[in-house]
């Protein structure tokens, strides 16, 4: 059973708990329904496909409408789960999780455009007085004739953030299935209102 | 914004007695060391009140031995206790940081004439 959930990350906001302080992020889990299920001999693995987020069934193309043509509403979001066992039509929501679970949580980062090596990679640079004539460069990327090229990987600028970051060990700190809410302790990978997917950790 | 201030909602305090910057407060803050706890006061002057929501917080400062202290603590915090007023000051500044230059002029802040509202609130 792989289990995961979409979510719309809120934001960021604090509790406490016994008096001590605990930074949270609000993540607001939609409605979400399974779709269909996949099956071994029809389509090569086991899975449940699942639709989420409530959206006016005009604004979605006719090939996903396709899909949902048996329900009501028309849903933004699909995904699958391997192996899950949720049978069709039924609805899924944050109760998955439990108070004091440790997760995995992934998202697209934050975008930092095209970056250079100092907030890349976190060079330290060079000083930026005493004569010195570069201050932000990587400076040498490689010696002379041998090997005669730079190696390959060398850490160098270009594009930074805006990549799937997935991160173990999350917390839930609180869920309010009433409000479809779920507060995972500290932060998330991406900007608010960004998707971010939150894993069952199931540790081998 | 909506979904996180109606989320803490219920985290706010309504019990504290209203002061404002200039006033002298006590704070009881309660400390658990194992399974014992107590109330530590820290007695002084509220210098800057900042934040909204559940994230308010202000600083009062006081002066210890002839060295100056400053404590910052969250507003809705479970940890104090509760907040006493000791004077009401009258002062024309929002943050009051110019305390930290001069020590004498701590104990130059004007009292504020109890009017009949500060009697209510109290």
């Amino acid at each position: 059973m792989s289990l995961r959930l979409m979510g719309i990350k809120i934001g960021m906001t604090h509790i406490w708990k016994e008096e001590k302080f605990v930074p949270v992020t609000v993540i607001q889990v939609p409605e979400t329904v399974v779709i269909e299920t996949k099956t071994q001999e029809k389509h090569g693995y086991n899975a449940v496909k699942v639709a989420t987020q409530k959206v006016e069934k005009s604004k979605i193309n006719k090939p996903t409408l396709g899909q949902l043509k048996d329900y009501e509403d028309g849903y933004r979001y699909m995904y699958e789960m391997r192996d899950s066992e949720i049978g069709k039509d039924q609805k899924i929501s944050v109760d998955l999780f439990s108070e004091g679970e440790k997760v995995i949580v992934s998202g697209i980062s934050k975008g930092h455009g095209f970056c250079g090596v100092m907030k890349r990679h976190g060079f330290h640079g060079q000083p930026s007085s005493h004569g010195a004539m570069s201050h932000r460069r990587p400076g040498s990327i490689g010696n002379r004739s041998t090997p005669g090229k730079v190696t390959k990987g060398k850490k160098m600028p270009g594009h930074h953030g805006q990549a799937t970051v997935t991160e173990l060990g999350k917390e839930i700190v609180k869920v309010y299935p009433e409000k479809n809410l779920l507060l995972v302790k500290g932060g998330v990978p991406g900007t608010k209102g960004s998707r971010v997917f939150i894993n069952k950790w199931e540790r081998k | 914004m909506q979904i996180l201030s109606e989320l803490t909602k219920d985290l706010l305090k309504t019990d504290i007695i209203p002061f404002s910057v200039g006033d002298t407060i006590k704070v009881y803050q309660r400390i658990t060391e194992g399974a014992k706890s107590r109330l530590q006061v820290f007695q002084g002057v509220v210098i800057s009140k900042k934040g909204g929501g559940i994230g308010e917080s202000f600083t009062v400062r006081k002066i210890s031995y002839g060295e100056g202290v400053e404590k910052v603590f969250p507003y809705h915090s479970p940890a104090i206790a509760k907040v006493e007023v000791v004077t009401y000051g009258k002062v024309r500044r929002a943050k009051l940081y110019y305390l930290r230059e001069a020590k004498s002029r701590m104990n130059k802040i004007k009292r504020k004439k109890m009017t009949k509202k500060i009697r209510k609130e109290a």
